[in-house]
């Protein structure tokens, strides 16, 4: 019987392994190393999720949290609503910044650089080179995303084993020369090694990277010049060692880099877009044109793409008034004044105090610089078919001068008795046997909260699409291209190292050129040496002097590069950001009507909610991620006031 | 009752005597009942000395007496006058047949913690859900329903708090999922392996196994059984939250504007809705609109139908069931519902003498539709309409509301959760299955048999969503016209299907043989299976009036391509199981494992488990000496098995994954998918590891009326994947592998008590179980704390995994006074009804470093049922209670605050909030006197955060209740039927609970990523209760 037994049991265990059904399956989906590399079309689909990642601060970017967000409230969480370039009720200044720490990328560039060389002989040299410095080109905008946060980092080039020691893996900071000096270094590379060939937008070329040099250098030379009036030499370690901070005598070197790249820019085929008569309409399309010569390298979008990929947006969405120009929550950001008359604008306050008194709301636009117009949409203006119509309030009547409003509380007499009306969504008032709607159709509502409201006068125009339908501006359908660097902002750089390095007529050249497309009153100022230490925004009270020429350079970035997400980047390396941004509390024009007289008036108010924006000096640096100091020593010494 | 009707038969009297076989005792209180041929005629029951007299009419034939505990002895009368009787003691419970995995044990002999429960208890509970029939019945097992969504099917199970279990499905591992939309008529029992003995199904039993076993025919002797049952219910929502009418609402708003110090400081601003906005609703010439009761309806219907066949005989045996259910949604519109049918054919046959073949088919079709684009905003978008806001356009019928003066968005509830507007998404759940199998008898050997089996099953799910552009309007008052709102453009239809494919081969040999009283029951046997899946959708924009993909357009169009993949496993399992005569038991289990998911050299594992038990009481010194105790059993198992489940599909491999899902990037117009790296391998990646071990005890007492089982189990988890991320510096870039680091344990205890016992002809149960679960971290690797304080906050190493950190409330403060004296100095907007949270570290500031842990987080820590049931003669009435302890949750947005989202509406229950006497009244003057209520003065914060955040959801609920009359044989059989019973039934009728507003079962799933935790899921779904009448005939 045993014998049996085990014959069945032979038998049964001869079936088992004759079975064809095998453990070792072939994973699918799963490229290797030599099909990606060994190909000039491998090699792009391994660029792509590095140029999806790349540190670009547009539609997807969440000013406190981010690149790449993915989440329907981008807009309102944007850089511009974080710093006060926007008004709007969402969020405030964020010190600390959100642990930026892309060495995963990094790893990826650093592989490419490592490895690639073994496939040299399956392209031809041009090809290889171009790749190759196309890779060094990313790579170098991974730092510069981390240089302006942090100052120093680790300078990783190798492809490091995670079971290497601890003394390879604690890496240690680098200097922030170092680490700018990098980034030229690694655009440089990359300059000298790509081709000129600027047939594929969307990708980098030898001027792209010089445009990203163009803007980092300016960065680098800005901070070198401008840190030490911060002071933390005297206390902070980080800054003594030369992590977080240069020396002013850096500055220059940094400076002839920026001016260097733009010249290399500007031999490309690049010119100001200047496409339609209208200068207004020319500025706005600007953005929305993906054949402008302006454009150096853009960040294309498709709406049908996978949402993982975070290629659509919603700020068409959430940057127009719903529901007729939009279908989904609408506007949620305004311009403030303080934005607003940075341009040419016309008077609404007469010498002698008294407001001006307009037949018509839109009468506002009569002589606004048209590079203001197309940036923002003010009362009158049209979109998607329909009118902006922004008013807050009715004045039954209005006898005395602006600033009898007391910046528009409650309590100033003129506002009260009912003087004032002001009122929710749709409600209306009689005076005098004649129903007036007291609002605009776009706002400015008493009832309603932060979105979809006008606050001020005026909506933000830059970027938006007229061309979609209002039925079709809903949450991830809008897909118009972020423009990363464009020839205007170049030119900016170029004027501001210029003024820097001393070269200011050569400097205005440029200014002026800018200035002769955005349609400005005056193309060409003249050169104004005076110091002054008060800013524009704010009256800021700067902790250094400069030329008022080169403040106007700084206002000139701020006029053409509104809405660019390059204010809050700037007032950082100007090293400002606090001053500004100390109690800053937006202005708002309103319009009122004035029912006695029939007539407008735009009064110069407070903001509604009592906002203020208030940077302190611990926000030109943000602290290296504090769990990577737990796991490495070496991080420290942490970056100032942390 | 029924003499009268017999008084005309000549009657005779039978006598006699009831005694227990065992002991010779007689019995007390024994039934004795006459029948005819046709049905019952006569009863009665033995006295205190066992006699009983009946008279019985001359069409008498038989006597049959029942005893709880005993066998029913069924007694020929023939001419006798005088019977009297022994009863045994009936096996019952310890002769029950017990699935273990690929083979049976009874439970006398079990050695390992499995709880069963048959078919009928568990279709006691009528739901669309049969894993929400379980809920409260076997010890161990976690049910918690989340959602009564038609077609939904999410409620969570688990088995000693272990996460997801494996589920066998007559052999033949399937998964939750298809367990869940079962028919409750198609299964026989289901058996729970809760301990060690799990380790028979290897690298899947970590988290314990569910056994299914369908019905099958039986020998009937040619005869055939054909059951119809029917039931049709209402369904009832619970918990669902009403919102204000217009007048609450602009008192809410006006109260909000005015306890905003900032905004009222210096002069206090106007109010926000003017006192002419009030007037036309008080003087009645406006009313408010109630959108809930628009949208929703208050009960809405369910049924479910069933028809099986069961039969055979020596040679062939079959069951077949058929059974259709269909499920409405609560909206109004009607367009959302599920429906499902179900097959199922088991036929077994005797082909030769040594030859048995039994083919099984089961199949699942069910289809959900519902309108396009609302799902969880249903509720929310609801809640949150305005009362002032009509329904349509200047209240005319042919136009729908879409005014944005008043419609947030222009979303009108009422509209989106129309299919005729918005679209529809319909999806198809389709599953069908087919087992083959093999039993042969070998010769020469006596016992042993060989068995092979071969099952495929296919999973082919689609959908197809239509999104459908629709006009709402807005009224203009001046021009008397209406604007149309265009929403949604364009119109899209994304259709998509999945493919999956899984196949199972068993082949063994079995050894079933006793040798006088060593009894064995081994076997070996060799299991193999492989899976692929597949999928992609469609997507196109609809430019004509078409729900159909190929009348879209060309243009946008997408095609899309979802996961891939593949898996295979083999393994060898066997088990010796041994025992001596019933006393003691002895098994030994293993699973020798191979998964495709791991490298080479590292795929293969051996998974033993070791159980045993003694039965104590058949032991002569226990039979002798302790009469009153009738079983007593001591168990005890150990176990080691693995779980693949965590890991990757494949093994790691250097490389890169096409991903064009999560990474892409345009070039010149063109969008490019990218790829993302793989991890570095690990070669040394395996299944985390599982030691489980478990000590019971089942015992009885009193003629085995009251049984009892006790289990006290711990098992640890080493190996959890993790990566080394959390100590290795970000600097090296490196996406790494994951490791086999962490560890955990989970232990708790069960006790289950059961008593049945009868007076007369009424019979009654009792029972109870309860079940408490605790889970600690033992290993935990992370990144090295800065500092002690960060070590206390933050690490979670050494320490149960439920532990909410959160801050302390205090009090409210009643007058201006409170405030001002407050040891913490508090805002300038302080109101009285503000709660303050207690300094608890006395820094003299509340900020992040007061919180501490406040309370569990996660599913119940215990669990517990209580089952009672009666019958007397043909009525029976059964309840199942079941309940929670030990669980929290926390609100947010719309139940938390009003008017959480500006000016849109709130929900009834915070107008119970803190207000002055005088609503005209000056907030911030301290003369103001206030009205105190639950929720603080609106506007402020007080019930969100700290202690007062959370609310305990313990909870018990009686989940179902049933009441059925089974109409006496003598009625039915004339029309020839066999058995008719008709019932009343009904779901969550009660529920107490300290929780208000919302269902205690619904907790969702937030806080730190736990499953089954946290803030609760307030828009989705409600759960329902259900009130059901039902029949079922058999002929």
């Amino acid at each position: 019987m045993k014998k049996r037994l085990l014959a069945y049991i032979a038998l049964l265990g001869a079936l088992v392994f004759s079975q064809c059904r095998q453990l070792d399956l072939e994973p699918k989906g799963i490229m290797g190393e030599p099909e990606l590399f060994g190909t000039e079309y491998g090699v792009k689909m391994y660029f792509t999720g590095l140029y999806n990642w790349l540190p670009i601060e547009d539609f997807q970017y969440y000013a406190n949290d981010g690149y790449r967000k993915n989440d329907w409230g981008t807009e309102k969480n944007s850089q511009g609503a974080m710093s006060g370039e926007y008004f709007n009720t969402w969020i405030s200044v964020d010190n600390d910044g959100f642990g930026y720490w892309p060495y995963d990328r990094i790893r990826e560039v650093n592989n490419f650089i490592q490895s690639f060389p073994n496939y040299k002989d399956k392209f031809p040299d041009e090809t290889f080179n171009k790749l190759m410095g196309e890779a060094h080109f990313l790579r170098a905008y991974f730092y510069f995303g981390m240089a302006k946060r942090y100052g120093g980092v680790p300078i990783v080039t190798e492809v490091q084993d995670p079971l290497a020691s601890s003394e390879v893996l604690n890496v240690s900071r680098n200097t922030e020369y170092d680490t700018w000096k990098f980034i030229h270094d690694d655009l440089q590379f990359a300059i000298d090694n790509m081709l000129s060939d600027t047939k594929e937008t969307g990708r980098a070329n030898k001027y792209v990277a010089a445009a990203l040099m163009s803007r980092a250098m300016l960065y680098a030379g800005s901070v070198a010049k401008y840190t030490e009036s911060l002071g933390f030499k005297a206390t902070e370690l980080a800054t003594q060692q030369g992590l977080a901070g240069m020396e002013p005598s850096q500055a220059n070197e940094f400076f002839e880099y920026a001016v260097a790249a733009g010249k290399v820019v500007e031999t490309g085929p690049y010119s100001l877009y200047n496409k339609l008569e209208d200068k207004a309409t020319n500025f706005a399309r600007l953005f929305l044109d993906d054949s402008s010569p302006e454009t150096i390298f853009l960040k294309e979008y498709n709406r049908n793409s996978p949402r993982g990929n975070a290629l659509q947006h919603n700020y068409d969405a959430l940057m127009s008034p719903a529901p007729d120009m939009s279908s989904f929550v609408g506007a949620e950001s305004f311009v403030p004044l303080d934005f607003m008359e940075l341009y040419d604008m016309p008077a609404y306050t007469n010498p002698d105090g008294t407001p001006v008194r307009f037949d018509s709301r839109g009468d506002i636009r009569d002589g606004m610089e048209p590079r203001a117009r197309g940036t923002m949409y003010l009362d009158g203006d049209e979109l998607r078919g329909k009118t902006f119509s922004i008013q807050r309030g009715i004045y039954r009547t209005f006898d005395g001068v602006a600033t009898d409003i007391q910046r528009g509380v409650n309590s100033a007499p003129i506002n009260s008795n009912g003087n004032r009306i002001l009122g929710g969504k749709g409600w209306t008032t009689e005076i005098n046997g004649v129903t007036y709607t007291i609002t605009g159709a776009h706002g400015n509502f008493e009832d309603q909260g932060g979105e979809n409201n006008a606050f001020g006068s005026a909506f933000i125009r830059k970027y938006i699409n007229p061309d979609m339908a209002t039925a079709d501006v809903r949450d991830w359908r809008s897909d118009q291209s972020w423009v990363v660097f464009r020839l205007g902002e170049v030119y900016l750089n170029t004027a501001e190292a210029l003024y820097e390095l001393g070269k200011r007529e050569e400097a205005f050249d440029y200014i002026a050129k800018i200035r002769e497309r955005a349609g400005a009153k005056v193309v060409r100022p003249a050169i104004d040496m005076t110091m002054t230490n008060i800013g524009s925004i704010n009256k800021a009270n700067y902790t250094y002097s400069l030329e008022k020429s080169l403040q106007f350079i700084r206002d000139e970035r701020a006029r053409e590069l509104y809405a660019e997400n390059h204010w809050w980047w700037d007032i950082r390396r100007w090293r400002t950001a606090d001053q500004i941004l100390n109690n800053f509390r937006q202005r708002l024009l309103s319009c009122y009507y004035v029912a006695d007289e029939g007539k407008y008036i735009y009064l110069d108010e407070d903001n509604r909610f009592n906002r203020q924006w208030n940077a302190s000096k611990s926000c030109y640096y943000e602290p290296i991620p504090w769990g990577e100091i737990g796991k490495n020593n070496n991080l420290l010494p942490q970056n100032p006031l942390y | 009752m029924l003499a009268p009707l017999c008084g005309l038969a000549q009657t005779r009297t039978i006598q006699g005597q009831v005694t227990d076989a065992q002991t010779g005792e007689a019995l007390v209180g024994v039934s004795v009942v006459a029948n005819t041929a046709t049905g019952r005629e006569q009863a009665t029951s033995t006295d205190e000395s066992g006699a009983y007299r009946i008279q019985v009419s001359e069409k008498a034939t038989t006597l049959v007496f029942g005893y709880v505990g005993k066998t029913t002895l069924t007694e020929q009368i023939g001419n006798r006058t005088s019977i009297s009787v022994q009863l045994a003691d009936e096996a019952g419970q310890l002769d029950e047949v017990i699935v273990t995995g690929y083979s049976t044990t009874t439970k006398a002999t079990l050695t390992g913690a499995v709880s069963s429960i048959g078919g009928d208890d568990m279709i006691r509970t009528k739901n669309e859900n049969v894993v929400n029939m379980l809920t409260g019945k076997v010890p161990g097992l976690r049910v918690q329903q989340r959602s009564s969504a038609p077609g939904d099917y999410s409620t969570r199970l688990d088995i000693r708090g272990m996460g997801d279990p494996l589920v066998v499905v007559d052999g033949i591992p399937r998964d939750k999922d298809y367990f869940s939309r079962m028919s409750g008529d198609e299964i026989e029992s289901v058996s729970v392996l809760k301990d060690g003995t799990a380790a028979i199904y290897g690298l899947r039993a970590a988290n314990g196994v569910i056994l299914v076993t369908t019905k099958s025919g039986g020998d009937m002797g040619g005869k055939v059984d054909i059951t119809f049952s029917t039931n049709t219910s209402l369904q009832q929502f619970l918990n669902v939250p009403q919102t204000t009418n217009a007048i609450d609402y602009f008192t809410l708003r006006n109260e909000r504007n005015w306890q905003d110090f900032g905004g009222n400081y210096m002069v206090r601003r106007n109010a926000l809705v003017p006192e002419e906005q009030f007037q036309p609703y008080l003087d009645g010439t406006l009313t408010s609109y109630n959108w809930m009761d628009k949208v929703f309806k208050k009960t809405t219907p369910q049924s479910q139908h069933n028809l099986s066949v069961n039969g055979g005989s020596d040679k062939i045996q079959y069951f077949f069931n058929l059974g259709y259910s269909k499920q409405s949604g609560s909206y109004r519109s009607d367009d959302y519902n599920s429906d499902r049918w179900n097959m199922r054919s088991n036929i077994d046959a005797q082909i030769t003498k040594r030859l048995k073949a039994r083919v099984s088919l089961g199949g699942i079709m069910l289809n959900t539709t519902k309108p396009n684009g609302v799902d969880w905003t249903a509720y929310k978008n609801t809640w949150l309409t305005r009362p002032n806001a009509p329904f349509y356009a200047n209240d005319n019928p042919q136009y729908p509301n879409g005014d944005p003066q008043v419609l947030n968005e222009s979303v009108n509830p009422m509209v989106q959760t129309d299919a005729d507007y918005v679209g529809y998404n319909l999806n198809k759940d389709r599953r069908f299955n087919g087992t083959f199998q093999l039993e042969y008898q070998i010769p020469g050997v006596d016992g042993l048999s060989a068995k092979g089996s071969y099952d495929y099953a296919v999973s082919l799910p689609d959908y197809h969503n239509y999104h459908r552009v629709f006009t709402v309007y807005q009224y203009n008052r001046d021009s008397d016209t209406y604007s149309p709102i265009q929403k949604g453009t364009p119109a899209t239809v994304t259709r998509g299907v999945n493919i999956n494919n899984n196949t199972n081969m068993q082949l063994g040999l079995f050894y079933n043989k006793s040798f006088g009283l060593h009894n064995f029951n081994n076997f070996l046997l060799y299991e193999e299976t492989y899976s692929n899946w597949d999928s992609f959708s469609a997507f196109r924009e609809m430019h004509v009036d078409s729900e159909y993909l190929f009348a879209g357009a060309d243009a946008n169009q997408r095609a899309q391509g979802g996961g891939v993949g593949d898996r295979s496993s083999k393994s060898m399992v066997g088990q010796i199981d041994y025992n001596y005569a019933a006393k003691y038991m002895f098994a030994f289990k293993f699973r020798y494992d191979g998964s495709s998911r791991f490298p080479e050299g590292n795929r293969f594992g051996f998974f033993p488990s070791v159980s045993g038990a003694w039965r104590v009481s058949q032991e002569n010194f226990m039979k002798d000496n302790v009469d009153f105790v009738n079983e007593l059993k001591i168990r005890a198992s150990y176990g080691e098995m693995g779980d693949d489940n965590a890991a990757g599909n494949y093994p790691p491999t250097l490389g890169y994954n096409l991903d064009p899902n999560a990474v892409g990037w345009v070039f010149n117009g063109g969008l490019q998918g990218g790829v993302t790296t793989q991890p570095i391998p690990n070669p040394n990646l395996t299944w985390y590891q599982i030691k489980s071990y478990n000590v019971g005890l089942d015992v009885s007492f009193l003629q085995n009326k009251l049984n009892a089982t006790f289990d006290v189990f711990q098992r640890d988890r080493s190996g959890l994947l993790a990566t080394s991320g959390a100590v290795i510096p970000a600097t090296v870039g490196a996406n790494l592998p994951q490791e086999n680091l962490n560890g955990d344990r989970n232990y708790g205890y069960e006790v289950s008590l059961d008593y049945r016992s009868r007076v007369n002809e009424f019979y009654y149960n009792v029972g109870g179980q309860i079940s408490a679960t605790r889970i600690k971290r033992t290993d935990w690797l992370e990144t090295p704390a800065n500092n002690s304080y960060d070590y206390w906050r933050n690490r979670t190493a050494g320490r149960f995994t439920n532990i909410w950190w959160g801050t302390e409330s205090g009090g409210m403060f009643t007058n201006y006074e409170d405030i001002r004296n407050f040891s913490v100095p508090q805002g300038q907007g302080a109101l009285p009804g503000d709660w303050y949270l207690n300094d608890w570290n006395e820094d003299g500031v509340i900020n992040d470093q007061d919180n501490h842990p406040i309370a569990s987080i996660g599913l119940p820590v215990f669990n517990y049922g209580i089952s009672l049931g009666a019958s007397w003669r043909g009525i029976d009435l059964a309840l199942d209670f079941q309940g929670v302890h030990g669980v929290f949750v926390k609100y947010n947005e719309l139940l938390v605050e009003a008017l959480p989202f500006g000016e849109q509406n709130t929900l009834s229950f915070f107008m119970d909030r803190w207000r002055p006497v005088d609503p005209n009244a000056d907030y911030f003057d301290a003369s103001t006197e206030w009205v105190p209520g639950f929720f603080p003065v609106t506007g402020h914060d007080g019930r969100r955060t700290g202690t007062n955040g959370i609310q305990s959801a313990a909870y018990m609920r009686l989940k179902t209740a049933e009441l059925g009359y089974t109409l006496p044989d003598r009625w039915v059989s004339k029309a020839g039927v066999k058995n008719l019973r008709i019932y009343f039934s009904g779901y969550n009728l009660l529920t107490f609970t300290g929780l208000d507003h919302m269902d205690p079962e619904r907790p969702g799933q937030r806080i730190n990523n736990e499953p089954g935790v946290g803030d609760v899921d307030l828009y989705n779904y409600p759960n329902n209760k259900t009130y059901t009448f039902g029949a079922s005939i058999k002929f």
